[in-house]
């Protein structure tokens, strides 16, 4: 039936039932599709909060990352407005928040930051990097806040466009590279210093090779006795340079490696200023300086300490300064007790000058290794360097700190603390033999200072003491309070008048002594004079509280103790009826020792290897008062051959002393050598007095 | 030179109308070359009311296809529809084949495809590839073995599809048949000009954070950071129930790290252990994350890809994910239209897609045969 139901039109069955299937499917797939639509929009949800979620992670981490870069990172609009700026940035500006300069041109904002021409070239950058559309990057030195410390910055200034090629934005980095440059420039420096000392070190010791070389040629070749005793000097001369060269050298490795150690006795520190003193005063006359020393009497008679080692330090000292004080000049030495604390005690040394004096620019530089002053320096005076770097390693090692006090062309000052523990104090005294109540003094010299201080000590004994500051002055004081225990008289302050006042000590005193204060070089062209006037004791300068003592109560005739040192490199040794037995491989050694002990007396078999040590004293055990044993040596070493002999089954294998020599100083391998058996040890090269020691120790005298 | 020619017919319970509605319209008599093949798409229940068959069987040549839930050819675009493109050709040539794909299906696919390109001289330039939609053997795995028995010649086309919640009616399309578990091919044969394009999701709209795969069998997702597939993916906000809809609607990215582009990848299901049935290879070392398209990315990345392709020259063929289809809501033909609007007077097939068949080239530029999820695939013939 049609729409107003005409009977003709309608669909037949057949078209229906088509229908009806045609509207079940559509139906069916309308379903389908509503169905899979909610889920569809469910899912899709779903992935767009994961999506958002992680763009919010994204955000933090990045801002995360942001907040804690060290670089100085900015963003700006299309417009050059802030749209970010990182935390480093408002800090070194000085911005309390971002907020103060959001939406802020970048231009205003940088003019209250940095100099209106650097903000000039800044915005020229800008400019650039936006109009190529690509990266711009260059350094510039910035004093963010005009602080007064210009950094340098690498400086990254990046467009950012759209798809378009529309700008959107700038991204600025400023990254700063001051700490690197520097680092740089240090290192840069270090390796020039090190290629110079390299340099310097090469010229240090090819140059006494190249005296020791020329001088054993010339030596051989010269024919007459005087010619080669000279030469042998230079040589010797030479090799002791070199020698400190090489332990230069090796300490300063030592150090480097941490392996420089502390060997802890018990010392005088006096005894060892003394010692150093003695060995610089040829250079100090030489020069013809003056050298004064200063002694506190609060400082304890004895330390624990590496006596070896402040030696080195003082030596270093008083060596830079004779050095680089000119003739004529003067030297002075100062030791005193700077507090007390935990049982540690403060010592100060400080060593002044009236030489070249140190700019400031130098005294920066000068503990630092491998630098002197300056290489004109090194040039002019000679050294490698290292002598300071090395004291001050030392120094502070024992708790201390080294500095310098100079001007240019002023002299210098170089002080030095450290703390040592006290040492026993001694029982005896020389004091307590003399009434020194009862001793009057007289001291004359030109120098006030030398006057005072000498009064001081003698005071601080308890005596009386009269000083005069010339003869004249001296003579007139004899005349008025008539004789004197003892005078000290300085030669070069008495003058003409010598005889005429000793003359008058005499005669006020019969029994007085005169002590002539003097230097050990001039005593020797002195000596004979001043016995003939009836002075025939010498002090010399600089002179110790110690070494006052001594005289003074050998003057007086008091009982004396044992000299605590041993007998001087002058005192001729005897060993008479004595033995040794000496392993060492190389026959250059062997026969040094042969000819250096020659002379006193010491019978001397050689083993030439650990093998033959160990057979020649089983033969003939009782033949040997002691074992010198070189360490190294082919088939079987020292320490070996040690282990053996001590293992050997008779009596005299476990107490024969056995000394090494080695030029393994280590406290390790001193220590391996007491583990294998032996008794003590002597360093190589062989320092004479240091076996003439061991010697006096183990052999019958 | 291949030329095409298509046709459409809405004709679903009438054999005889449908027949003489596509032979009208393909004008076999002056449009066909010496050799040709003829593309189906069309609405499942075309198979089971005859009109497949009928119209198959009226054709002079072999017939490849799917069934699907959408498709379009000239003017017209709609569900409960059937499709026909012609490819014809005097110097290029078709041979097709169907595969059964049971247990053994490697040495089925092998023996088939070996004795196949046995025929020929030189091997075929591209296979026309039809994959039943099966959960037993996914369409990664039988690329997969296709791959091995050709050395990799090029591989295009989809995996069968329907309107259904579960697929049950998707099936094959073979001289008139369908197939719920037959592999069919065409190879076409001949130095044809070919070209593949992909319209796939935009990669500013994938999840930053990405994952792992830590675990997997073939096209089953197990581990992901060490955690069970599950255990991640409702870590980063998904839900049991969305995974398991079987919609396939949650797009997963894998990123193969060997130069190649990242695949898409939709979960169908999830096994009680919490294991995701995907569509495609998930391998381990692989990374994965997550992606989003809406009807706006859809239609944009359509119309980029297609835009250049049409011309009068050739046939663009192109199968698009469902789930693009189902992110277009009830516009369902949106991307349909632009496939149209764009092709104007030139051939071209569109269908949508249980699985897209197409090449993506390798780091070195070689083509290299992937199968996809949320992708519209191109090729295009000439």
């Amino acid at each position: 039936m049609d729409e107003i139901g005409n009977q003709d039109t309608a669909p037949s069955a057949q078209e229906l039932q088509k229908e009806i299937r045609g509207l079940k499917r559509k139906l069916a797939l309308s379903e389908a599709n509503l169905a899979r639509a909610r889920q569809t929009a469910l899912a899709q949800d779903r992935v767009e909060t994961i999506l958002n979620d992680s763009l919010k992670k994204d955000l933090q981490f990045f801002k995360l990352v942001l907040e804690n870069a060290t670089h100085i990172l900015l963003l700006l609009d299309f417009d050059g407005r802030f749209s970010y700026a990182s935390a480093r940035f408002l800090a070194d500006a000085a911005i309390a928040n971002f907020g103060l300069i959001d939406g802020h041109h970048y231009k205003d904002v940088f003019r209250r930051l940095i100099a209106e021409g650097d903000l000039n070239k800044f915005a020229a950058m800008v400019d650039s990097a936006v109009a190529r559309k690509s990266t711009v990057s260059f350094e510039e030195q910035l004093d963010f806040n005009f602080q007064g410390s210009p950094r340098i910055f690498s400086i990254l200034i990046t467009p950012m466009t759209d798809e378009d090629g529309k700008s959107t934005g700038i991204m600025i980095l400023f990254n700063d590279i001051t700490d690197i440059n520097n680092a740089l420039e240090a290192a840069n420096l270090a390796n020039r210093a090190k290629s110079e000392f390299l340099a310097n070190m090469s010229h240090e010791i090819r140059t006494p090779m190249n005296a020791i070389v020329g001088m054993t040629s010339i030596g051989k070749a010269a024919a007459d006795l005087e010619r080669k005793n000279y030469c042998f000097a230079k040589i010797e001369e030479a090799s002791s340079h070199l020698l400190g060269v090489i332990n230069d050298i090796l300490d300063m490795s030592k150090i480097e490696a941490g392996k420089l150690e502390l060997s802890l006795v018990e010392f005088s520190f006096e005894k060892m200023l003394q010692r150093v003193a003695n060995v610089v005063n040829f250079r100090v006359h030489e020069k013809k300086q003056v050298f004064t020393a200063h002694i506190d009497s609060a400082l304890p008679k004895t330390f624990i300490g590496d006596d070896q080692r402040i030696a080195q330090v003082v030596t270093n000292l008083l060596g830079n300064a004779i050095k680089f004080t000119p003739e004529g000049g003067s030297v002075t030495l100062d030791a005193r007790l700077a507090g007390e604390s935990n049982g540690l005690c403060a010592i100060r040394v400080k060593i002044t000058d009236t030489g070249i004096g140190i700019s400031p620019e130098q005294q920066a530089r000068l503990f630092q290794s491998f630098q002197q002053a300056e290489s004109s320096t090194t040039r002019k005076f000679g050294g490698t360097g290292l002598g300071l770097a090395i004291s001050k390693s030392i120094v502070e090692m024992m708790d201390g700190k080294i500095w310098v006090e100079s001007e240019f062309g002023q002299g210098s000052s170089f002080i030095f603390t450290i703390r040592l523990k006290r040492g026993a104090e001694k029982t005896a005294d020389l004091r307590d033999s003399v009434d020194w109540r009862d001793i009057h003094i007289l001291a004359v010299d030109g120098n006030p200072d030398v006057l005072l201080y000498f009064a001081e000590i003698i005071r601080g004994f308890g005596a009386r003491c009269a000083i005069a500051a010339s003869a004249g002055a001296a003579l007139g004081m004899i005349e008025r309070d008539g004789g004197y225990h003892i005078a000290f008289v300085d030669w070069d302050t008495a003058g003409g008048e010598r005889a005429r006042l000793i003359s008058a000590l005499k005669a006020g005193r019969p029994a007085a002594g005169v002590v002539i204060m003097i230097s050990p070089n001039e005593w020797d062209a002195a000596a004979a004079e001043a016995k003939k006037m009836g002075a025939g004791k010498a002090l010399f300068k600089p002179f110790f509280p110690s070494g006052i003592l001594d005289i003074i109560t050998e003057t007086l005739g008091a009982a004396q103790q044992p000299a605590e040192e041993t007998q001087t490199d002058d005192a001729p040794a005897d060993f008479t009826g004595n033995r040794i037995l000496l392993a060492e491989d190389m026959e250059v050694n062997r026969e040094i020792m042969l000819a250096l002990f020659e002379p006193t007396n010491l019978g001397i078999d050689c083993a030439v290897s650990g093998v033959a040590a160990v057979s020649m004293f089983s033969r003939a055990p009782e033949k040997y008062d002691m074992i010198f044993m070189d360490i190294q040596m082919p088939e079987m070493d020292g320490l070996e051959a040690t282990r053996r002999i001590r293992a050997l089954d008779l009596p005299r294998a476990k107490t024969v002393p056995i000394i090494a020599m080695t030029a393994n100083v280590f406290r390790e391998d001193v220590e391996k050598c007491l583990e294998a058996g032996m008794n003590g040890h002597v360093g190589k090269p062989i320092n004479y007095s240091d076996v003439i020691s061991s010697l006096q120790k183990y052999l019958k005298l | 030179m291949i030329r095409s020619v298509t046709a459409a017919t809405r004709e679903i319970d009438d054999a005889e109308a449908a027949v003489a509605e596509i032979t009208a319209a393909l004008g076999l008599e002056k449009n066909l070359r010496k050799n040709s093949l003829g593309i189906i798409s069309c609405f499942s229940d075309f198979a089971d009311t005859g009109v497949l068959k009928a119209v198959c069987d009226a054709l002079p040549f072999d017939c490849v296809g799917a069934t699907t839930c959408l498709c379009a050819a000239r003017a017209e675009i709609d569900q409960i529809i059937l499709t026909v493109t012609v490819l014809t050709s005097d110097d290029c040539d078709f041979k097709t084949i169907g595969i059964p794909i049971g247990d053994k299906y490697e040495d089925s696919v092998n023996s088939a495809l070996t004795a196949l390109l046995a025929q020929n001289e030189k091997p075929p330039a591209l296979f026309l590839s039809y994959f039943p939609l099966m959960n037993t053997v996914s369409g990664d795995m039988m690329l997969t073995a296709i791959d091995k028995a050709t050395g990799g010649i090029p591989l295009f086309g989809t995996a069968a599809l329907d309107h259904t919640m579960d697929y049950s009616t998707a099936k094959t399309v073979y001289n008139g048949e369908a197939f719920r578990e037959k592999l069919v091919l065409a190879a076409v044969c001949g130095a044809p000009h070919i070209s593949f394009h992909i319209a796939a999701l935009d990669e500013s709209k994938f999840r930053s954070q990405k994952a792992l795969i830590t675990a997997s069998a073939g096209n089953i997702l197990i581990g992901v950071n060490g955690k069970t597939a599950l255990e991640y993916l409702e870590e980063i906000g998904l839900t049991k129930a969305e995974l398991a809809s079987g919609l396939g609607v949650i797009p997963l990215v894998v990123d193969h790290k060997d130069g190649t582009k990242p695949v898409v990848r939709a979960v169908f299901a999830l096994t009680p252990d919490g294991h995701a049935v995907c569509g495609g290879a998930m391998p381990v070392g692989a990374t994965l994350t997550i992606g989003h398209v809406d009807r706006g990315d859809v239609l944009q990345t359509t119309e980029n890809t297609v835009k250049p392709l049409a011309d009068k020259e050739g046939v663009v063929l192109s199968y698009s994910c469902m789930a693009r289809y189902l992110v277009l809501g009830a516009d369902n033909t949106a991307e349909a239209e632009k496939i149209r609007a764009a092709a104007g007077e030139a051939p071209y097939l569109f269908a949508c897609s249980g699985g897209e068949i197409c090449p993506l080239p390798d780091a070195d530029g070689r083509l290299k045969n992937f199968y996809h999820n949320y992708t519209n695939v191109f090729c295009k013939l000439s």
